[in-house]
């Protein structure tokens, strides 16, 4: 075990480059690391991920560790406990930070009961209290409803998963300098159970929920598939994607994957239209990070109002159609 | 195939946003009046996937609840629903539990009933929203996890079972005994029956207290906590809608159109 | 595990609960459903509860049911917009066990009986809905409930006002909204000491509490307080017809209330915890349905048992007595294996034994006389602008109180229609 405690990222890459969400990773691992006079450190797993890990150091890893080998998608997520576990008792980091991400929520729990350490999911904000120097955990509970602190206890090292898009991304910098480190996987393969038999990416057609900059909701109050048409068609004029709140994707009117909110996809679009949503908080905890929300409800009194910047109280029938061929007109 | 289910009481998580109300001095959420608490809704999703696989393989259903009040009732509902069996554990030594504690409690009764292929739990509970529970267990009884399952079913000895993520799935082909968590991609639990309602109502439902189990007392409890809650709030929105009024709907409508092309959103 | 109960109670409110627990008693396979989550998840009342008809049941009840308060003192208040007239009862009596009458909350105090009803042998299912009845000819053969069919010799329907179950069994139509009054109730918590401070109780002391006035802006109705431990119940009944017709919401009427200057200094610096409506049988006798058949009895608020006499509301304590008296009919049945119409024809009977059909017939024109809508409007103003003249200190030479009440008659109410209320008074109370 080194001596310096050092802060952990385990980095995700995606086709060779490091993704958006382990780059907002380092920003709140470097704001940690200069209140704990820790170093940096990246761990990235995977195969041919040598240019992610200088990439890494540019955006401000003093440390990377490459573990070559199988790669999240193809392998049990147990083998990575044990990787990192691994990894984790040779450097003895004091925090480890993951992404909640399929991957991150999966592995982190387990990693933090193998090693004895303390864990929270789902974090927002992190900082460093100056007095006692106790890691202090801002997440959201209760659906969204509240938000609770959690100060870590004791000098075991703490799991944390971070939300996406807490953070801004962190900057290459051509100037940096650190140390590649390869890690050997001896992990005892046998030991692992599991296997991962198929892995399905659906095909998203147009943009991404995350990556869109704007995102035209629709909610229970659509009442049916046919409905979606207008919802449809107002992305396509303003370039966006499409989302749904839990009732469509219960009642079946459009494909689970389009959920947003706690169980579906955290989004941050620049402008998110949400179409006979309530506005409950589960389904806000994934779009409250966008810069403006227009709601578009027939109930003066729905809790969606309290979030927006924007508000008509109409069906949606007779606000859609209108600002379809309006939009059209202003952009054409 | 025997099934083992964790389910949780918690406030419904449902309430409108304006019942919602905490108590900052005491860091505790007030239970909203009138409004009884539930079982948490992965939790009888979870019992719905194992009936599901009981009525194809058949087997035992046996759920789990720690319960400092011994309150039976969410027990009762998974009952009704068609679960067999029901243990609630009570004891004055698990309160202040975190989710540490809370799995080695639920391990420690796993254990204890022995005899099962799987463990189901939540992927998360809908109060605390920690999402840990299910991953602590399978680690503390070294058993094969799979999170976030839709479905599950058997293959040649094996179970095999879907795993939702957020652009797809994944299938994982595991041995038995194994843990899963579900998720709401579960769907719509079932109803219980009117029989089922009356069977479970006269179940006699042991309360397992801490001395029942094999547990580590330097693992449970309020001491055993690996975190400190420092504070508890109900974030404030800063924002204030500005409602686009008209004549009629489609006026306001345009202007609407044109505000977001002058604030230069489109 | 299907089996063929004796009886199946459905709804367990008071009603439903006495005879539940009554039947277990007797040794009968008894089965209550009730469609709340719990027993109360779904009741309310204002909360006051009179009469010796639990202590019959449970002598010392009192002691082991979560009482709030016992009932001291009661009162009456007539509202204008801005003055009130009070008067109050009390006596030493009342402050004595076994008690007059004593505030509760349902949700607590209902899950209580039919805990008690469990402990007696009843199976309580919780959670189900009666959706029908089952007919074996014409003869009820128990009740279909979440997809099940689950059959009794006997049914007893304790499900409250607009009681389906009646309804389906043929012995009364829908109820109209003339036949219901709508109530609204909050529980607004107040620390305990301000509590006792406001309204002068000490220890376990309570106070009953009813008033009538413009509030509700001349639809028959009243309001009332009652005090819990540490909260108020402050509720509203209201006609529903008037309330149709006007197009106003009860809710409306109680904001109306709690903003009279007298009660929202009583209510200051409470905190709502608790907010519930509720329907509630217009009493009178001509309310009653057939309160059986074959294999089929009715109870409670099902079969209309409420007695509104305008200074109180009674349900509660005709529920628990109609229900004792259901249950014995059962129990007579069931020695004779016989459920038919003419077996249980004994119910009547044993509930005119009882106070319940006693006092529903004395009151019986109660009714009559309180959808008159001068006691509403014009009398509270006139007693209050009597009151007014006669305390209203002026420097000004005295009046004879008799030209006071002429003066203060004028433009409000003639002479020829007081004294037609005064006989209706007569005949209603
Ligand atoms: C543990 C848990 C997790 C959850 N996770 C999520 C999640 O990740 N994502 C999610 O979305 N939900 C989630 N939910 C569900 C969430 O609580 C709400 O039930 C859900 O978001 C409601 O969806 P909605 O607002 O679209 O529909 P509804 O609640 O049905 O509201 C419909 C709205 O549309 C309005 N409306 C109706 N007709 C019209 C019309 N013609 N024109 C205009 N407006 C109209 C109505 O006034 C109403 O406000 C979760 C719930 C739980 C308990
Ligand atoms: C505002 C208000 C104030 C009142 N104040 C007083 C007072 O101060 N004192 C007093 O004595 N009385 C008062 N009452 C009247 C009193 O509440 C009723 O008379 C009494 O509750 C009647 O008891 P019950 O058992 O007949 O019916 P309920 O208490 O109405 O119980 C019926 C039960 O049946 C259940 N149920 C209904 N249908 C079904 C079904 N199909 N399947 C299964 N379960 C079903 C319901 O959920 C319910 O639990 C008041 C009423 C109101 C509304
Ligand atoms: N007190 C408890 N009793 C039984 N099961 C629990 C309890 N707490 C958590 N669980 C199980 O663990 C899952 C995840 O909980 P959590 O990690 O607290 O979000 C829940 O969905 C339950 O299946």
């Amino acid at each position: 075990m080194s001596d310096k405690k050092e802060v952990l990222i385990c980095g995700e890459v995606k086709g060779e480059k490091i993704t958006t969400i382990t780059k907002e990773l380092m920003t709140t691992g470097r704001k940690l690391c200069i209140d704990l006079n820790q170093p940096l450190s990246l761990l990235l797993i995977g195969q041919n991920i040598q240019e992610a890990a200088n990439e890494a150091i540019l955006l401000g890893a003093d440390k990377v560790y490459t573990a070559e080998g199988a790669s999240w998608v193809e392998s049990f997520p147990e083998h990575y406990v044990s990787i990192i576990a691994d990894i984790c008792n040779q450097t003895g980091p004091s925090i480890i930070l993951f992404s909640q991400t399929d991957m991150g929520r999966d592995i982190a729990p387990r990693l933090a009961a193998r090693l004895g350490a303390g864990v929270c999911l789902d974090c927002i904000e992190l900082a460093i209290d100056p007095d006692t120097k106790s890691l202090l955990q801002t997440k959201p509970v209760y659906g969204g409803n509240a938000m609770a602190v959690w100060a870590s206890t004791n000098n075991k090292p703490q799991v944390i998963t971070m939300r996406p898009r807490t953070a801004a991304q962190a900057e290459p910098d051509t100037s940096r300098k650190g140390e590649i480190v390869p890690v050997a996987l001896d992990v005892n393969n046998s030991m692992i159970k599991g296997k991962l038999l198929e892995t399905l990416q659906e095909d998203v057609k147009g943009i991404r929920l995350e990556e869109a900059k704007v995102i035209i909701t629709g909610g229970g109050g659509i009442g049916g598939k046919e409905g979606f048409q207008l919802i449809k068609e107002l992305a396509q004029i303003l370039g966006g994607a499409v989302g749904i709140s839990r009732v469509p994707c219960d009642e079946g009117w459009m494909p689970a994957g389009h959920e947003i909110g706690q169980t579906g996809h955290m989004v941050s679009p620049d402008l998110y239209i949400a179409v006979g949503i309530s506005g409950a908080p589960q389904h806000l905890a994934g779009c409250s990070g966008s810069k403006c929300i227009i709601a578009i409800n027939k109930d003066p009194e729905a809790h969606i109002f309290k979030e927006a910047d924007f508000g008509i109280v109409g069906y949606y029938r007779e606000v859609l159609p209108v600002l379809i061929e309006k939009c059209r007109n202003l952009l054409a | 195939m025997d099934i083992i289910v964790c389910v949780k009481k918690i406030p419904d998580p449902e309430i409108p946003p304006a019942k919602f109300k905490l108590d900052m001095e005491s860091k505790r959420v007030i239970p909203p009046e009138g409004i009884p608490p539930v079982i948490n809704p992965y939790d009888e999703q979870a019992v719905e996937l194992a009936l599901r696989l009981k009525d194809k393989y058949g087997g035992k259903i046996t759920v789990l609840t720690i319960d400092n009040d011994a309150d039976t009732s969410i027990v009762k509902h998974a009952l009704a629903m068609g679960a067999d069996e029901g243990i609630v554990l009570a004891d004055k030594a698990f309160e202040g539990s975190d989710s540490f504690s809370t799995s080695h409690i639920l391990s420690q009764a796993i254990q204890k009933v022995g005899n099962f292929d799987l463990v189901l739990c939540g992927r998360q509970a809908a109060d605390w929203d920690e999402g840990l529970v299910g991953a602590i267990i399978a680690e503390n009884l070294s058993l094969p996890l799979v999170t976030l399952a839709e479905a599950v079913d058997v293959v040649d000895g094996k179970l095999k079972v879907k795993r939702v993520t957020l652009d797809g799935y994944q299938i994982f082909a595991v041995p038995t005994p194994a843990v899963a968590t579900v998720s709401n991609e579960v769907g719509q639990p079932r109803l219980p029956s009117g029989w089922g309602i009356i069977s479970a109502s006269r179940k006699q439902i042991p309360i397992w207290k801490a001395g029942d189990l094999d547990a580590d007392p330097s693992q449970i409890g309020a001491k055993a906590v690996r975190r400190r809650l420092v504070k508890l709030f109900i974030p404030v929105r800063e924002k204030k809608c500005e409602i686009i009024e008209g004549e009629t709907t489609a006026e306001a409508s345009v202007k609407l159109a044109e505000r977001l092309r002058k604030a230069g959103v489109i | 595990m299907k089996q063929r109960f004796d009886a199946i109670v459905v709804g367990a409110g008071p009603a439903g609960c006495t005879c539940g627990y009554s039947l277990a008693k007797a040794g009968l396979e008894t089965l209550i459903v009730e469609r709340g989550k719990f027993a109360g998840a779904k009741n309310m009342w204002g909360g006051a509860f009179y009469g010796p008809t639990l202590f019959q049941l449970f002598p010392r009840f009192w002691e082991e049911a979560p009482i709030e308060r016992y009932i001291h003192r009661h009162r009456f208040s007539l509202l204008t917009q801005d003055s009130s007239l009070s008067a109050e009862f009390t006596t030493k009596k009342f402050g004595e066990p076994p008690y007059n009458g004593f505030s509760v909350l349902r949700a607590k105090f209902d899950h209580w009986f039919a805990s008690k009803a469990e402990q007696a042998g009843a199976i309580i299912a919780t959670g189900l809905q009666a959706e029908d009845l089952l007919w074996d000819r014409n003869t009820v053969a128990g009740i279909k409930a979440g997809g099940d069919e689950l059959p009794a010799s006997v049914v007893i329907a304790c499900d409250g006002v607009n009681s389906d179950l009646t309804d389906k069994a043929g012995l009364r139509g829908k109820l109209l909204p003339r036949d219901i009054k709508q109530g609204v109730k909050e529980v607004i918590q107040i620390p305990r000491h301000l509590l006792e401070q406001r309204f002068n109780l000490s220890g376990e002391e309570g106070i009953a509490w009813e008033f009538i006035g413009s509030f509700t802006r001349g639809i028959p109705g009243g309001a009332f307080i009652y005090t819990n431990k540490e909260s108020l119940s402050v509720g509203i009944v209201a006609q529903l017809s008037a309330l149709c017709e006007k197009k106003i919401g009860a809710n409306d009427l109680l904001e109306n209330f709690k903003q009279h200057p007298s009660v929202a200094a009583l209510l200051a610096g409470g905190n709502l915890v608790e907010y519930s409506a509720h329907l509630i049988p217009t009493s009178g006798k001509a309310m009653i349905p057939t309160l059986y058949s074959d294999g089929f009895l009715v109870a409670g608020d099902a079969a209309s048992f409420v007695l509104a006499t305008g200074l109180t509301l009674e349900g509660a304590n005709f529920a628990i007595a109609s229900g004792t008296a259901a249950a014995e009919a059962v129990i007579r049945a069931k020695q004779k294996r016989d459920f038919s119409r003419k077996s249980l024809s004994c119910y009547p009977e044993l509930l005119k034994q009882s106070f319940v059909l006693k006092d529903l017939k004395t009151f019986k024109k109660a009714s009559l006389f309180l959808e008159n809508s001068r006691i509403y409007s014009q009398y509270p103003e006139l007693a209050c602008d009597l009151a007014n003249k006669i305390f209203t200190n002026d420097g000004k030479p005295k009046k004879k109180i008799w030209k006071l009440l002429k003066n203060s008659m004028k433009d409000r109410v003639a002479f020829s229609e007081i004294l037609r209320d005064l006989i209706q008074i007569k005949r209603a109370l």
